[in-house]
């Protein structure tokens, strides 16, 4: 047989396979001559157990040898819970600087600003632009100076601060904004002094006067169990079990009963561990990750190890909540996938650094 | 502008024996282009309803821009905000004056709701006034609603 006639159709030759075939990598390929049964290892017991055909499984259950078979592992289901990041990351120096360029550029390629088009002339809206261009000191693409377009060094230009640009831009251009401002500091005004007479007051609605920094307070007093810390990054669960070393972990437990598959699993997991004033989203039932390792010798009768199937999931709202916590853990955190590496032993963090996001 | 025709830079010899199954190569000649006008653009910092912000480049003068419907108070976007899916905008109060005239039967509001808000402050004002209120505030029934022939 030739390479083709694996792909080519039955009528040119090829053997009957489909066109699209999954890429596991224990799939066999398709051979000339059907596979013979391979040789039982040890004979079929004498008596198999009875299948009950209430409790499912309506084929014969096929004994291969002694059962609880040789290498009998404990299944568990783990949970990284995941708080995506908030805000855009931040962005290094590099790219900064290359942004700058980019509008340094385009003033200088751009047409000028058709000024009669959103001012009508003599109207105040004309007026407060005019004063506040030439307010402040600022790069003329057009002009004598045209020419110093580089960023001078040492200046911090290029950095990005929402509250600075706030600034410039309320004393640059006609927003609205100070009328606004005044605006609503009248009407609150008005309202407690209303309500000290005593009248029926309605406040008006809050708004939020200058863009929030990109920090918070949990970011100031480094609080691993807040969720609002490190905005831009992703941020994981991790809890603290009962014992010196190897203490924190993801949350996980082993399957229990006959019927629990891992997503059910990974969620009574997470219940049990962390409560239930969480709003959570588990993503599909597909594991992204398996740790596994043998328990020392004389630790189990019959099992060689555990094997922990993680499973995905998103935090929406809520916290976690550890008093009442069926599996006797102490602390949780919320840290990041660099401050995870800290915390948690190597072994653990090489079998599980691939499903976690760096950003 | 006239048509321009687009011959490869160099010739790709073609047998009869070679298929089509050979990739092209993209060819421009060079042509005189002019020089694209860029409109002026300014940067635009939005404030959305929850106090975040991000930063845009626009074509508007106007440096601040503060929206007052989006996506962080809209109820579509935000069905376990109880704040948000209850509110209701009245501006020119002409939902008040429709259920001080038709009661509160038309509500979408659950009827618990509604009793709590009778039972509160509108009944006990409405008595004092000596006003006909009270009996104007009927629930609408499905046969009322429907718009049926009366029987």
């Amino acid at each position: 047989m030739n390479l083709l006639s694996r792909y080519l159709p039955e009528r040119l030759g090829g053997h009957s396979v489909p066109f699209f075939q999954p890429r596991h990598a224990f799939q066999p390929p398709p051979v000339d001559t059907p596979p013979v049964n391979p040789p039982l290892v040890n004979p079929p017991l004498a008596n198999p157990p009875a299948v009950d055909p209430t409790k499912g499984s309506l084929k014969p259950v096929e004994a291969h040898g002694e059962f609880p078979r040789k290498d009998w592992w404990d299944i568990a289901a783990g949970v990284v819970i995941s708080r995506p990041p908030l805000l855009t990351r931040d962005l290094p120096e590099f790219e900064q600087s290359y942004y700058f360029y980019q509008r340094r550029l385009n003033d200088r390629l751009q047409l000028p600003f058709a000024r009669w088009f959103y001012f009508k002339k003599g109207t105040l809206a004309e007026d407060e632009w005019k004063r506040k261009q030439a307010a402040e000191e600022r790069y003329q693409p057009y002009g004598p100076r045209a020419w110093a377009d580089e960023l001078l060094k040492g200046s911090t230009e290029h950095k990005l601060d929402p509250l600075k640009d706030y600034e410039r831009l309320v004393a640059t251009t006609v927003t609205g904004e100070e009328e606004t401002m005044s605006i609503m500091q009248a009407r609150r005004e008005s309202a407690k002094e209303a309500e000290a007479r005593g009248e029926e007051v309605e406040y008006p609605p809050e708004i939020v006067e200058k863009p929030f920094p990109r920090t918070t307070q949990a970011d100031i007093e480094n609080n691993t169990k807040r969720l609002d810390r490190k905005m831009s990054r992703t941020l994981y669960l991790v809890v603290k079990k009962k014992r010196d070393q190897h203490a924190w972990r993801f949350p996980q437990s082993r399957l229990s009963g006959k019927w629990e598959h891992l997503r059910w699993g990974a969620q009574r997991t997470l219940l049990e561990a962390a409560g239930p004033n969480m709003n959570t989203w588990f993503v599909g039932s597909a594991p992204i990750g398996l740790y596994k390792y043998k328990y020392p010798p004389g630790y189990a009768q019959n099992q060689v190890g555990k094997k922990v199937f993680f499973m995905k999931a998103r935090i929406l709202a809520g916290q976690a909540n550890l008093t009442n916590n069926k599996q006797d853990l102490e602390d949780f955190q919320w840290l990041a996938k660099d401050e995870l590496k800290e915390v948690v032993g190597n072994k653990y963090y090489k079998a599980v650094q691939h499903m976690l996001v760096a950003q | 502008m006239s048509s321009i025709s687009l011959k490869p830079l160099f010739h790709v010899p073609t047998s009869p024996n070679t298929s089509k199954l050979l990739p092209r190569i993209a060819t421009r000649n060079a042509t005189l282009l002019r020089r694209p006008k860029r409109p002026h653009q300014f940067d635009q910092l939005i404030i959305l309803t929850d106090g975040s912000s991000f930063k845009q480049m626009t074509t508007s003068p106007r440096g601040v821009f503060r929206t007052t419907k989006d996506t962080r108070n809209h109820p579509l976007w935000n069905e376990s905000d109880a704040a948000v899916m209850g509110l209701e905008e009245d501006e020119a109060g002409k939902l008040k004056a429709f259920r001080n005239k038709y009661g509160h039967g038309f509500d979408i509001q659950d009827a618990s709701e509604i009793k709590k808000e009778l039972d509160s402050d509108a009944v006990g004002k409405d008595a004092t006034a000596g006003s006909l209120m009270d009996i104007l505030r009927y629930k609408a029934g499905e046969e009322d609603i429907k718009g049926g022939k009366k029987k």
